[in-house]
């Protein structure tokens, strides 16, 4: 496999993933300072919508997935849906006390 | 007897299911399962933080956040690392693969350490399993005047502990692991299929470490 020689994606994930990594930890010292509940829901979406951006990066890039075939994708990704099922199935429970 | 009759299997390369080899497969069935469990320890954080909001203490006036985003930076570097490791195997060589799954073993290590460090230091202040002992309150007190701790701070504690330990876990048998894979390397027994696959064990690790990072330390 003569392609393992170039590689340049693996640094852009890694440099992304840092810079991420920062932005996450500034945006939770000055997002909640804030202390509205606007800016309270904004950071929280953020902050998560972060999260899952360097997830994927990592699961796409460093775990390869994005070469994979659809059907595998599928497989691999299903126990996240049941996941999202999960925490989605708490959520009355919550509410309602 | 034939020669073919009595030739060694080979490592684990040859089969394969859906485009992947069985060893790649049976990994990725396993952490689909490892991710339920840590979505389930997630999801009950979640709710009973959402139940208790407003006695839920501030995970950033307990917490180390800067050293724990240098620990995060640890790992991210490592799973960099990892990646190169790969693809030193790759490029079949063996010097590379040595040296980055060497660089790999120690970030898993510096992760654990400044875990270690964290624990040791929250829990020498009162900051235990089982909630914060009155020294630690008086001590955050006098830190955040005006401020209420939340009654909830035993559910916090408790919940803190269990999934970052349950990851630290994680982190320890990945390092037990890409050890032994180093040692394999060593003695040349060695493939691409094998590398790929602990790197997506390290690499897991460091998924589930991005979001526990985000719920547990950075919300507050």
């Amino acid at each position: 496999m003569s392609e393992g020689h170039k590689h340049p994606r693996y640094i852009l994930v890694f440099v992304w993933l840092t810079v991420m990594t920062l932005l996450e930890v500034v945006l939770a010292k000055y997002g909640f300072a804030m202390d509205t509940d606007a800016w309270w829901w904004t950071t929280v979406i953020l902050l998560v919508v972060l999260a899952l951006a360097k997830a994927a990066l990592v699961g796409l890039y460093f775990m390869h997935l994005i070469s994979e075939r659809v059907t595998f994708i599928f497989i691999v990704c299903f126990p996240l849906f049941l996941a999202v099922v999960l925490v989605c199935s708490l959520i009355p429970d919550v509410v309602l006390g | 007897m034939s020669d073919a009759a009595v030739a060694a299997p080979s490592l684990g390369d040859s089969s394969k299911t859906l485009g992947v080899t069985d060893g790649k497969l049976a990994m990725w069935i396993f952490l689909g399962s490892d991710g339920m469990s840590f979505m389930g320890l997630i999801a009950a954080y979640i709710a009973l933080r959402a139940g208790n909001a407003d006695q839920w203490p501030n995970p950033t006036q307990h917490l180390a956040i800067n050293l724990t985003a240098v620990n995060t930076f640890v790992l991210i570097c490592s799973s960099l690392s990892m990646v190169k490791a790969y693809l030193a195997s790759v490029d079949n060589d063996k010097r590379g693969i040595t040296l980055w799954l060497a660089a790999t073993i120690l970030g898993g290590c510096i992760f654990l350490g400044i875990q270690v460090y964290e624990y040791t230091h929250q829990i020498t202040a009162g900051f235990t399993v089982s909630g914060f002992s009155e020294e630690w309150v008086k001590n955050w007190a006098a830190a955040n005047p005006g401020e209420t701790l939340g009654s909830s701070a035993g559910l916090f504690c408790a919940t803190f502990y269990v999934l970052t330990c349950f990851h630290g876990c994680h982190v320890f048998s990945g390092v037990v692991y890409l050890t032994v894979v180093l040692i394999g390397v060593l003695r040349n027994r060695w493939t691409v299929n094998r590398l790929e696959i602990v790197g997506l064990y390290w690499h897991f690790v460091d998924l589930v470490w991005i979001v526990i990072f985000t719920i547990v330390y950075l919300v507050e």
